[in-house]
């Protein structure tokens, strides 16, 4: 029984696709959890999922520059700077929108979120010769058929957000808690927030490829919000959402083995799974936790009252 | 600081026009605060109160004019200002601690590259002891009660060395106790060198609290002692007739 147990742990490790999906989905696990602590306290995750819907004009643009001018297919490092290109466009777009006062952000986000992916199936469709990305691979992903190269390319970005929040850390803290305190002490909002929106576009970008762009805004905020449930500092929290993100890599791929479920789609309700239980179990601000503390219902004694009223 | 530091006024404003959107929030308002005063800013809602306080902490761009704080223009003087918000514009579930809070004030003097060393968590342990708050170091900040989020807010200020304060209704929806409570911290920031500038909506408590009133409605209409702005020929003036009669010595006296 344990060493069939052991077998079932052991033997997809064997193959490589396993492999670089265990890696290349921690990798952006790892670079998803900790930066999206940042995406929900600043309360980006619509933006987030706007970022995510322009990138297919940026992946169909990056695909067809790369093609037409230096005539190399899928080129990754083209496809990430066109999706890059293509998420601060989508950003600038929605801060042009947001400058006429009616227009809330989220409306402004609205539009432009599904213009841009508009933007993109117009230019597949345009091109439909030329550029052949499957449109099911982009909004669903495909972590067990990921690429040497974009393995490197993953690693290569991630490292680079990762390393960009360590140093530039209390910067991204006091912007997010208090921008005018922040702003009196001279740091730079505007370009503290840009940089934060290229890192999130940047790893989306790389997150895309693993659970497509549906997913990936879930991918972004489960595993930081399960950390937001147990953490009360920030730091800790980035580190715990990035275990709880790998956790669901580790998890969801092997439950996906199991049930021979769609991959992207198990880790992703993998973590939502564990979401819940924390939402339920947690200490502090989990369900248990609360009812604990003030019980849903009139307390005992007014019911006991109740009772004694209506009996004669 | 200097040799002359008290001779230099804490905050010099001259000339300040500030517009949101081509609606001028702000006029041409001109005024010297000596430092160790502490002024009340009073005037209606809308009156541009607010945005006073963000353009001199240099949140908002002014559209012309010049202020000094402590004799340096104010978008070179980055951290001698310490801005308190409104309670309820901070995000009070945000995960940090009080002294991460705290430790914030530091963060005006690192440089990015450099880590609080051990002078900096001495100056923030220093500012929560001052303010009778080092027990709840660690304590989550949504865990604290109104006051001492207000107490977290100066100790704030002092770790970060500031010579000028500015709050944004600190008074407003607390109750009685600890109104008092926290006019007595402010006090106290004073006592440890700081000019503060407060936003207030209580006519009746201005006289007391405050060395300086500021009288703002759009444009400015007197900076002075409580005894000379808050009499109901200016304040009917400032608030264009729509003051509601209220109890206070002042006003009776000047009635009657």
């Amino acid at each position: 029984m344990s060493t069939g147990f052991i077998h079932f742990f052991l033997v997809p490790l064997q193959a490589t696709y396993f492999q670089k999906a265990l890696i290349a989905g921690s990798v952006v696990a790892i670079a998803c959890g900790v930066i999206g602590c940042l995406v929900i306290l600043n309360r980006m995750a619509f933006l987030g999922d706007a970022l995510s819907h322009a990138m297919l004009a940026g992946v169909a643009g990056g695909y067809l520059f790369m093609k037409l001018v230096f005539g190399v297919e899928a080129h990754s490092l083209g496809l990430i700077i066109g999706s890059l290109v293509a998420a601060l466009l989508a950003v600038a777009l929605v801060n042009f929108v947001s400058l006429v006062p009616r227009i809330k952000e989220d409306t402004a986000i609205g539009i432009m979120y599904s213009a841009t992916f508009s933007l993109g199936l117009v230019i597949i469709s345009l091109f439909i010769d030329r550029i052949h990305i499957s449109i099911s691979h982009f909004v669903m992903g495909d972590i067990l058929g990921v690429a040497d190269a974009d393995l490197w390319a993953t690693m290569l970005v991630c490292c680079l957000v990762l390393s960009f929040i360590c140093v530039f850390f209390r910067h991204f803290q006091i912007a997010s808690f208090d921008p005018i305190m922040a702003a009196s002490i001279g740091i730079p909002l505007g370009l503290v927030q840009s940089t934060l929106t290229a890192g999130v576009a940047l790893v989306v970008v790389t997150g895309i490829n693993m659970v497509g762009v549906i997913l990936i805004v879930g991918f972004l905020i489960t595993p930081a919000a399960t950390a937001y449930l147990i953490c009360d500092r920030l730091a800790r929290m980035m580190i715990l959402a990035a275990i709880f993100a790998v956790v669901s890599v580790f998890g969801g791929l092997y439950l996906s083995l199991l049930v021979n479920a769609a991959s992207g789609a198990t880790i992703m309700l993998f973590a939502c799974l564990q979401f819940l239980a924390v939402l339920i179990v947690a200490p502090k601000y989990g369900l248990f936790a609360r009812w604990r503390h003030n019980p849903v219902g009139p307390p005992r004694k007014v019911l006991k009252r109740l009772a004694k009223s209506v009996s004669p | 600081m200097n040799a002359e530091g008290n001779n230099v006024p804490a905050i010099d404003v001259d000339n300040l026009t500030v517009s949101y959107g081509g609606r001028p929030a702000l006029q041409a308002a001109s005024f010297t605060i000596d430092p160790g005063l502490m002024v009340g800013i009073i005037g209606p809602n809308g009156a541009g109160k607010s945005t006073l306080i963000k353009a001199l902490v240099g949140f908002v761009k002014p559209d012309s004019g010049d202020i000094r704080i402590c004799g340096v223009p104010a978008h070179r003087s980055k951290g001698s200002i310490a801005y308190v918000p409104q309670r309820g514009a901070l995000d009070w579930d945000f995960p940090v601690t009080a002294e991460d809070m705290v430790m914030m004030g530091r963060y005006a003097k690192l440089t990015w590259w450099r880590s609080p060393d051990a002078t900096d968590k001495s100056a923030v342990r220093a500012a929560m002891d001052t303010l009778g708050i080092g027990n709840l170091r660690n304590r989550p900040i949504g865990e604290l009660s109104g006051g001492q989020q207000q107490r977290l807010f100066v100790a704030r200020a002092l770790a970060q060395d500031a010579r000028v304060l500015l709050l944004d209704e600190p008074l407003a929806g607390i109750d009685a106790a600890t109104e008092k409570e926290l006019v007595k911290v402010l006090a106290r920031a004073r006592v440890e060198g700081c000019t503060l500038l407060v936003v207030h909506h209580d006519l009746a408590t201005a006289g007391d609290y405050f060395d300086r009133i500021i009288l703002l409605n759009q444009k400015l209409y007197g900076y002075g002692t409580p005894q000379r702005m808050l009499r109901p020929d200016i304040l009917r003036r400032v608030y264009e007739d729509k003051l509601e009669p209220f109890k206070h010595p002042v006003w009776e006296a000047a009635v009657s």
